[in-house]
């Protein structure tokens, strides 16, 4: 191992750690991303330029680890929804009847009409509980455009998915999360 | 499928291509059309940008609970063993 990888590690790695945690929302996954991008320095060393900065390298590989691990996440939902996915895919059908109609209880609380919901800490709680319920793949599909920082067409090229099968794995997880804080919100 | 009537599933799927790509002068007449006439569409469709803030502020505020995260020491020494056997 070149010997500079090391002082790279004790240095940068919390830092690289930080960073991944946030864009995956899972330490194990942070953990892998991060060791993958020091496998990947190791063997890449020679690449380095001695006038570049260490950490804006390192940054760079881990970036490019995050997006190919977004990829393949978006990938799995269009190639073979899970078992689970598809209970999901039903449930967000029920939704509708035989009409395409919505299939709303009467009395429904229009929680869209109340304001300063965002900064109602109840509501934080429910949304945190429904996004809980989401299919990991669907969560990550959803707040992509957030955690990426990417807007309309550009997440689209950038998870490399059609923006029609963007759209149509938003609106499930959309209707997802709308029938569960019919559900948990109530006044 | 009707030519001019959208269903209310249909509605909602335009609702989310609205917000990224935006619809045809087509798609929007129809769906201007249902929603005219349907007040769960019109409601689902502020649910849907209220949803979309929501979330943007979730993740900010999960960027500030990871500000003090740390590898742990077993992990580090875990890693850097990887990277020493590594060529």
């Amino acid at each position: 191992m070149p010997h500079d990888v090391e002082s790279w590690f004790h240095k940068y790695s919390d830092e690289l750690f930080r960073w991944s945690f946030y864009k995956t929302s899972s330490r194990e996954i942070a953990e892998d991303l991060v060791q993958e991008t020091f496998l990947a320095a190791v063997k890449n060393h020679k690449n380095f330029e001695e006038k570049a900065s260490a950490k804006t390298w390192l940054f760079s590989i881990l970036n490019h680890k995050i997006i190919d691990y977004y990829r393949k996440k978006v990938k799995s939902i269009t190639v073979d929804g899970t078992r689970a996915e598809q209970n999901f895919v039903q449930q967000t059908d029920s939704h509708f009847d035989a009409h395409q109609r919505w299939t709303l209880s009467k009395g429904a609380v229009l929680w869209e009409e109340e304001s300063h919901l965002l900064d109602n800490m109840e509501f934080r709680k429910v949304m945190g509980s429904c996004m809980a319920e989401l299919p990991e793949n669907w969560r990550l599909v959803i707040t992509s455009k957030y955690l990426l920082n990417k807007k309309g067409q550009e997440i689209c090229q950038e998870l490399k998915v059609t923006p029609s099968n963007y759209w149509q794995m938003v609106h499930r997880a959309k209707l997802m999360l709308k029938k569960c804080i019919d559900r948990l919100w109530k006044r | 499928m009707n030519i001019m009537f959208l269903s209310c599933k249909q509605v909602t799927e335009l609702v989310e291509k609205k917000q990224l790509v935006g619809l045809s002068t087509i798609e929007s007449m129809r769906f201007r059309l249902h929603v005219v006439m349907c007040a769960a569409c019109k409601s689902y469709e502020r649910q849907s940008l209220l949803i979309e803030q929501a979330l943007k502020r979730m993740i900010q505020v999960s960027r500030s609970d990871k500000d003090a995260a740390q590898l742990h020491p077993d992990t580090k020494l875990k890693i850097l063993e990887k990277i020493k056997t590594s060529k």
